[in-house]
């Protein structure tokens, strides 16, 4: 004996299967639902009840945790219904999906791009949106993570004891977050990188190597006179001095 | 008046009304809301209507929409959108094809007819050609579709789809002719058209398909350009079918001249010297001129030894060499190799995508690409062959892109991985009635490894999915049981990057195990064992030696225990006490071997030393005529270990591998003397992880048995030393399936001490193996051996199949 979800999902009846499927919906019965939206998605394409049927479909998928498909389904429905009333919020949804999706910061970041793509976008669509300032809380937060990697890479390298590569990871991090609350940190420890390169170098290096610790110590010094990191900056920027002329 | 004939430039005006037209079975509002025109919204044009336009023809449900202007009132435009509805397609089926082909047709036309879409007559004849092609390809040139629309009964406005099939007969190749080919023979020509066969033996393929058999020809003539046939072309070809209705091709050729080279100059090199270059090339004056194999050697060889890796090893990754040809005189040609060396490209970023479970630093820490280096190949090759190593990534699905920024100098290094599953379970359980052997029980194992395990993610709730994973830890557990008569708990915890600077691997692990007699459970012997270790790279002598230390606690409980597992030299067993058995090992190691399973070259040695606390040295006891419990209760031995390996390819894929292994156990006191544990068992059986008793090493000889070796006789020996040599032939290095025999030479033999020790008094014995390697079982393993110096069967006259023993081996190869 078949349950009523087999009997109306096997009967072949658009009409009944919406009927039963809106009921799972609004139960919150969500996979239910999904299974039964799924069959007559086609059916009522370019009907009355498409526009609401598909937004529920992808709310659905949402509410069960399958992010993957929200996104893609909010953002599906904003380019096949540009002029409905529901599209600043599934563009919001398709963005809010993502940034769900996006996993710590050790793990692979694609979904964390896509949510900060997405965000934006919505921005620039919707300015006077009343979700655009949770958008760019969004946003920066996002931001903060891929800043975070960035900053693990660099530990890393200096653990390794791989200096090198350390400075140019923060250096290059330095260019593509310029907005970041650490810089003054950050630029303490390619001067401290930086004379650990130079400190651990072949005899041939060291020269280019102190010569450019010593700019870039300078460099701290003028631009953060206060800093808590002064006095340490000042070590490297004095024995650098004083290697420049040995050498 | 269409909307497409209006000007070019841009246009805002404001929507009047939209006005839907022909929409009978669609509804008017829908479309509307589709179309993204809205009364009262703005309209730019042309782009919002070819817009509208484009989102109701991606609906599918129109052969036709005209979006037109009805009228203008100043800058306000009223719109009507004509429609014309066709039936939705509800199914298709196929007549006349064979069942197992429904899969394959169905997938060569879903891109075609979408169910719920409409159908349009181009949709159908791509549906048709899209089927012709998938039979053409299996050799059915004549094969014939129909289709037919059949209206849906139940629904209004639905149609169905049916597709007559009829294949007819395959049609098959029955001569290649040439024509025009002096040089060349037919039969080395028709070998070269790998997708054109014709029919000849009874199971051999023959098929016509014009893509392939277009590349066949253009192989003909890549095939005469290797031979130096500079100016081979196919005037021309034809294709009919004979009487039988059988496929004949006929295809004419002029073959030129046969060129050879005069000349190779070089042009723009300035790290690598004319001479370099040429032994790199590897082709010199009077060579048949051959262009395939010159832009290889430039290029793309396969072995990855060309002139460009020459550069681009040393991240000259804007190189290129362009041969050309300065003078072609009657059949001599000069080359000129045109070289632009470019700058040294320096390592930007290097970034890894698709981890979604292993964390970047466990990856990152393995690439030997970083950030501020120069460029190499090399390195790219050996970061790769790393970070696989790990067995956390899909070896098919890894992929580096290089990007480089031509401007800067610069080149991007990505690492794209997918993560698969390296986990481990291992359950097996059954339940043994009591009987006469047994006291009955549960018998079963329970094994559990987590290859990519992160301690520190245990108590987030969000990493467990399903385990905390990502920090490249490895967890195991494992417990065994057989009945009462054997019970086993192991656990082990390994950290490779204690402390995240350098690759210092971290071992924790234990046991405990427990046999019982098993006509009486209270009389036991329970072995029970703490390892902490710490395993170091070294940098000196070189960059292949390791060194693993250990600290151990190991506690043996033997209580009332009768069989022979431990004895002391004089023949006396061990049946009562608990003993400790506390001790450091030390190994040093240097290993060159990087294939696990079938190396075929490197080399392995290891030293290690196991030293106990000199107890009897310390503590001024008189250990005369004192209990065995009470002699033996600190254990107090030194034990020294020395193996070595070595394998080379000598011809073909034959491998041979030599090994020599050396053992030693000593004691620091005469009064305490040989301990009974730690001993070395020669010539045991090869024992799977089944059972295994610690407390003593088991070393396995091909051929012979442990009753063979006098001086194992009592519980073990302190001394033994054993070579091999084996040959080894692999018939499959398949990693779902690595298969190989081999054939053996083994000596070796057992001393109780150095005044025995002779190590040119060996038993020796030959045979042969098979070894099976599959990824879910792990080892399986045969040898048989034949041990001609067994000394009972020395005297008599005995058979020769008397010498010979045959083994399984299961799980791992033994010592």
């Amino acid at each position: 004996c078949k349950s009523e979800f087999e009997q109306v999902r096997t009967s072949g009846e658009p009409d009944r299967i919406y009927t039963k499927a809106m009921e799972y919906y609004e139960q919150e019965d969500y996979s239910k639902a999904i299974s039964l939206m799924e069959i007559i998605l086609s059916s009522y394409r370019g009907t009355a009840k498409g526009e609401d049927l598909y937004f529920k479909y992808a709310y659905a998928n949402y509410n069960q945790g399958l992010y993957i498909s929200s996104a893609n389904l909010f953002e599906t429905f904003s380019t096949s219904f540009p002029s409905s009333d529901h599209r600043e919020e599934a563009d919001f949804m398709a963005a809010y999906s993502y940034y769900l999706l996006s996993p710590n910061f050790r793990l692979d970041q694609q979904y964390t791009h896509k949510a900060i793509d997405a965000f934006q976008l919505f921005v620039n669509t919707f300015p006077n949106s009343d979700k655009v300032e949770q958008s760019n809380t969004l946003i920066d937060d996002l931001r903060q993570k891929m800043e975070r990697k960035r900053l693990g890479e660099a530990r890393l390298y200096i653990d390794l004891q791989q200096y090198e590569a350390a400075v140019q990871v923060m250096e290059n991090l330095l260019k593509d977050f310029p907005e970041t609350q650490n810089a003054e940190e950050i630029r303490y420890l390619i001067v401290k990188s930086q004379y650990d390169l130079a400190a651990n170098s072949v005899y041939e290096k060291q020269k280019e190597r102190f010569t450019k610790t010593n700019t870039i110590a300078q460099a701290f010094i003028d631009r953060y006179p206060n800093s808590g990191y002064r006095k340490e900056v000042e070590k490297y920027l004095n024995v650098s001095t004083t290697k420049i002329k040995e050498l | 008046n269409a909307f497409s004939q209006i000007g070019e430039a841009q246009e805002i005006l404001e929507v009047g009304d939209v006005n839907i037209i022909g929409a009978t079975h669609t509804d008017p509002n829908a479309l509307k809301v589709v179309s993204g025109l809205k009364t009262g919204g703005k309209l730019a044009l042309p782009d919002d209507v070819q817009e509208a336009f484009n989102n109701l023809w991606d609906l599918n449900l129109f052969s036709d929409i005209k979006i037109v202007e009805r009228k203008r009132i100043d800058n306000i435009v009223f719109i009507d959108i004509y429609i014309e509805e066709r039936p939705r397609l509800t199914r298709f089926y196929f007549e006349g094809n064979k069942n197992s082909r429904e899969t394959d047709l169905k997938e060569a036309v879903e891109p075609y007819l979408v169910k719920g879409s409409i159908v349009t007559e181009s949709d159908l004849s791509k549906a048709e050609s899209a089927i012709k092609k998938y039979y053409r390809e299996k050799g059915f040139l004549d094969a014939e579709v129909t289709i037919e629309e059949v209206p849906e009964e139940k629904l209004q406005n639905g149609i169905q789809i049916k597709i007559k099939i009829d294949r007819k007969s395959k049609v098959k190749i029955h001569d290649i002719i040439f024509e025009g080919n002096t040089q060349v023979k037919d039969r080395k020509l028709r070998k070269q058209m790998e997708e054109t066969k014709r029919k000849r033996k009874l199971f051999s393929s023959s098929k016509f398909i014009e893509d392939k058999y277009e590349e066949d020809k253009e192989k003909i003539i890549a095939f005469y350009q290797t031979l130096g046939f500079r100016d081979a072309r196919i005037t021309s070809d034809s294709i009919w079918r004979n009487e039988d209705d059988r496929l004949m091709i006929k295809i004419n050729l002029e073959e030129g001249d046969q060129y050879y080279i005069r000349d190779i100059a070089w042009k723009g090199n300035t790290l690598y010297s004319n001479d370099q270059l040429k032994r790199v090339l590897g082709m010199k004056k009077g060579d048949v001129y051959n262009l395939d194999e010159l832009e290889k050697r430039l290029s793309f060889s396969l072995d990855g030894n060309d002139v460009s890796a020459l550069y681009m090893d040393d991240g000259y990754l804007f190189f290129s060499a362009q041969p050309i040809e300065v003078a072609v005189v009657q059949d001599s040609v000069d080359i000129e190799i045109r070289i632009y060396e470019g700058p040294q490209a320096t390592i930007d970023r290097v970034s890894i995508a698709g981890n979604d479970r292993t964390h970047e630093n466990v990856i990152r820490r393995e690439l030997t690409t970083k950030p501020g280096q120069k460029f190499s190949r090399s390195d790219i090759i050996r970061s790769q062959r790393k970070v696989l190593a790990l067995g956390y990534f899909n070896q098919e699905k890894f992929n580096i892109n290089t990007p480089v920024n031509e401007q800067r100098g610069t080149v991007d290094i990505e690492y794209e991985v997918e993560e698969q599953s390296s986990d481990q379970l291992e359950l097996s359980a059954g339940y043994q009635p009591e009987s006469f052997y047994s006291s009955g029980g549960l018998i079963g194992t329970l094994g559990l490894t987590f290859n990519n395990f992160s301690i520190r993610n245990i108590f987030n709730r969000e990493a467990w999915h399903p385990l905390p994973t990502g920090d490249g830890q490895k967890l195991s557990v494992r417990a065994q049981s057989n009945g009462n008569f054997y019970q086993s708990f192991n656990f082990s915890f390994t950290e490779p990057w204690m402390g995240g600077k350098k690759p210092n691997a971290f071992t924790l692990a234990a046991y405990t195990n427990k046999f019982t007699d098993i006509q009486n459970i209270s009389n036991f012997v329970r072995m029970s064992q703490l390892t902490l270790g710490l395993g170091s790279p070294l940098k000196w002598p070189d960059n292949n030696f390791v060194i693993n230390n250990t600290i151990n606690y190991q506690r043996i409980d033997i209580n009332n225990y009768r069989r022979n597992i431990f004895q002391l030299p004089n023949g006396q067993t061990v049946t009562d006490g608990l003993f400790n058995n506390i001790y450091l090992e030390s190994t040093f190691a240097r290993s060159t071997i990087y294939e696990p399973i079938f190396p075929t070259e490197g080399s392995s040695f290891s030293l290690s030393l196991q030293l106990t606390p000199p107890y009897s040295l310390i503590n001024n006891k008189s250990y005369d005529g004192i209990s065995i419990q009470d002699k033996y209760k600190w254990v107090e031995y030194h034990k020294w270990k020395v193996k070595a390996e070595w394998y080379k390819q000598v011809f073909g894929k034959f491998v041979v591998k030599a090994s020599a292994k050396f053992g030693f156990l000593g004691y620091y006191n005469e009064a305490v003397g040989d301990s009974p544990f730690e001993r070395f068992i020669f010539g045991a059986e090869p024992l799977s992880n089944q059972f295994q008793i610690t407390g003593q090493e088991q070393i396995n000889m091909r051929g012979y048995e442990e009753q063979n070796f006098p001086a194992v006789g009592t519980g073990g020996s302190s001394i033994y030393n054993k070579f091999s040599l084996e040959l080894r032939y692999p018939f499959s290095l398949n990693p779902s399936s690595t298969i190989y025999v081999l054939s053996f030479l083994d000596g070796g033999n057992a001393f109780n001490s150095f005044d025995e020790y002779n190590p040119f008094n060996i038993k020796r014995s030959a045979g042969l193996g098979l070894r099976v390697f599959l990824p879910m079982f792990g080892l399986i393993g045969f040898d048989y051996g034949i041990g001609w110096d067994k000394p009972a069967l020395q005297a008599q006259g005995a058979k020769l199949t008397e010498f010979g023993k045959f083994q399984v081996l299961l799980g791992f190869e033994p010592e």
